[in-house]
């Protein structure tokens, strides 16, 4: 393996459980929201973070990179506070990451907040805590597999991710070129699907171990679960 | 504490109630479906009734025409629900400080280590809740209620799902708890051996109505009372006033009448105790009758008389009131009316402590 390669693996793993770590909170609150909600407006939420799941990875970031280039509504803004542009760095695959694989871990975190028993819930509250408490004492812990598993889904998708990521950040070897870029420009230089395949058989090894743990995660949530 | 609210439910079912109580402990009865539950869940705060007020103590919990509505945890009351409903992933003893950190009356000072000894739950404090017993569970989700600090305790059929043995016991512990505390308890069942187990005061609720409310002896001599699940359910159940023993005879006390009680029942260790034994088992006579082999011979007073089928039950005041059950000719050929005093018969194998 060159050292581009090893620059490549190093940035993915960062790419991944940077956009997997930051988007939590968030995916935990919309969760939430979606899981004990009967607002009206309850499906349009629900469609617009699960829009990422089904559109093409390339059109999100083709709506990522005009929302965020230094003319765009979002770029023009963080340019003209803070004086950056992010399309073309690290910063913007980490946010097409966290973009793309958001719906997943909205969507195993909102399953354990809805199979979680919610007379629980009242039982905390007739004890005295707040509805903040009970969120932080009980809700959340009892659907810790769930935020845990979210991550996991988050984390492996982002590892993956390649049509967003090449849209808006490019494909700059050692700044945005994570490895299923890295084994794209493999293929497509002369004599280059040889140099491919150790990136490949890194990225099956990451895959398993993913779903290895999602695996025992998940036991762990039904053993949990049926006690 | 004032309660009179309606709530229209989804379902078509109308609550429409009103009482007033202050006794250490007030039991509402009433058959499946007749608005128990959701009269504590309005108290505590989890189900909003359409409209009506609800005042405990000198505070005011709910009143739809102020637009008072305190949320469950500022309402001062503790809830023990039909199952435990214990943290799972906190042990026991997290479970009561879970309690003991959100107490709404700082004020009111819990000792956790009184709790676990009175409710005898300290050798279970590091264990979790899915290794614990029915019982033990039910015990621990008492103390985290208390470990709350309550001004009031709600307890909704705490004991419906343990055996009748374990039932006992558990409301052993619910004795102790008043007399410790002296918290009031509201308490919700179905089971008539429960009634009289623990209550003094009672309110009869049928289809979402307050239908009779007083004392639980007189409660339960009236109509309203005695549809026919009521007279299946009957059981004597009689509190004792204390236990004696001579050679190998046991005798129960009740004012100054004396039962002689099954050799092969022993009495409770402590607490309340009661004997109980059935309708069926008590024999009727309008004459002191000598020469007959039952031991215990006590003399009341009728008080009410039930047909039943082809049965009779008459209620006999002896101090507590206590059921026979005659067959409708044997009732005629003695002659009885209310007010007659007889004299009952009971074996003593048909009397056992509880």
């Amino acid at each position: 393996m060159s050292i581009h390669d090893w620059q490549a693996i190093w940035l993915s793993l960062q790419v991944a459980v940077l956009a997997a770590t930051l988007s939590l909170p968030v995916a935990i609150a919309v969760a939430w929201w979606l899981a004990r909600t009967h607002h009206p407006l309850r499906w349009l939420v629900e469609t617009v973070v699960n829009l990422p799941l089904v559109l093409p990875p390339v059109v999100t970031g083709f709506l990522l990179l005009v929302l965020f280039s230094p003319l765009g509504p979002i770029g023009s803004l963080l340019n003209g506070l803070f004086g950056v542009s992010i399309v073309l760095t690290w910063y913007a695959a980490v946010l097409a990451a966290a973009i793309v694989s958001f719906p997943l871990a909205v969507r195993a975190i909102q399953v354990a907040f809805q199979q979680s028993d919610r007379r629980l819930e009242s039982a905390a509250r007739t004890l005295g805590a707040s509805k903040w408490s009970t969120f932080l004492g009980v809700s959340l812990p009892l659907a810790r597999h769930g935020v845990l598993a979210g991550w996991l889904l988050a984390f492996a998708r982002s590892l993956g991710e390649f049509g967003a990521t090449i849209m808006v950040a490019g494909n700059i070897a050692g700044e945005t070129r994570t490895i299923p870029l890295a084994i794209y420009s493999h293929v497509n230089s002369a004599d280059g699907a040889r140099y491919a395949w150790p990136l490949v058989l890194v990225a099956i090894l990451l895959s398993c171990l993913a779903l290895i743990a999602g695996g025992w995660i998940e036991r762990r949530a039904s053993r949990s679960r049926s006690d | 504490m004032q309660f009179h609210c309606r709530h229209h439910f989804d379902s078509g079912f109308e609550l429409d109630l009103e009482f007033t109580t202050d006794h250490d402990c007030t039991v509402i009865f009433g058959p499946s479906g007749s608005g128990k539950t959701s009269i504590l869940s309005m108290i505590a705060g989890v189900l909003l009734p359409d409209s009506g007020k609800i005042v405990l103590g000198d505070r005011v919990l709910f009143d739809s025409v102020q637009g008072i509505c305190l949320p469950p945890e500022q309402r001062g009351v503790g809830f023990v629900f039909q199952d435990p409903l214990l943290f799972p992933h906190k042990t026991v003893l997290g479970n009561l400080e879970f309690g003991q950190r959100h107490r709404k009356r700082p004020q009111f000072s819990v000792d956790l280590d009184r709790v676990a000894s009175v409710l005898e739950i300290e050798p279970l404090l590091t264990r979790m809740p899915d290794t614990l017993s029915g019982g033990e569970q039910q015990r621990v989700a008492l103390g985290r209620a208390l470990a709350s600090g309550p001004q009031l305790l709600l307890m909704d059929e705490p004991v419906s799902s343990l055996d009748e043995s374990l039932k006992l016991r558990v409301l052993g512990y619910l004795d102790r708890v008043i007399e410790e505390w002296k918290i009031p308890v509201l308490y919700v069942t179905h089971s008539h051996a429960e009634v009289r187990r623990i209550a003094r005061h009672v309110l009869l609720i049928e289809r979402g109505r307050l239908i009779a409310k007083g004392d639980v002896q007189d409660v339960f001599l009236r109509d309203e009372a005695l549809g026919p699940a009521a007279v299946e359910a009957r059981l004597n159940l009689l509190r004792i006033d204390k236990v004696t023993q001579e050679a190998d005879t046991v005798y129960a006390w009740i004012g100054q009448r004396r039962l002689m009680v099954s050799p092969q029942s022993s009495p409770a260790d402590e607490g309340n105790q009661f004997i109980q034994f059935s309708p069926a088992d008590v024999l009727v006579s309008r004459q002191a009758v000598g020469g007959t082999s039952a031991r215990n011979a006590i003399h009341g007073t009728i008080r009410r008389m039930v047909p039943v089928g082809h049965s009779v039950l008459l209620a006999i005041d002896v101090g507590q009131i206590m059921w026979a059950a005659l067959t409708e000719q044997a009732t005629r050929e003695l002659e009885v009316e209310m007010g007659s005093e007889v004299e009952c018969l009971i074996k003593a194998h048909s009397v056992h402590f509880v």
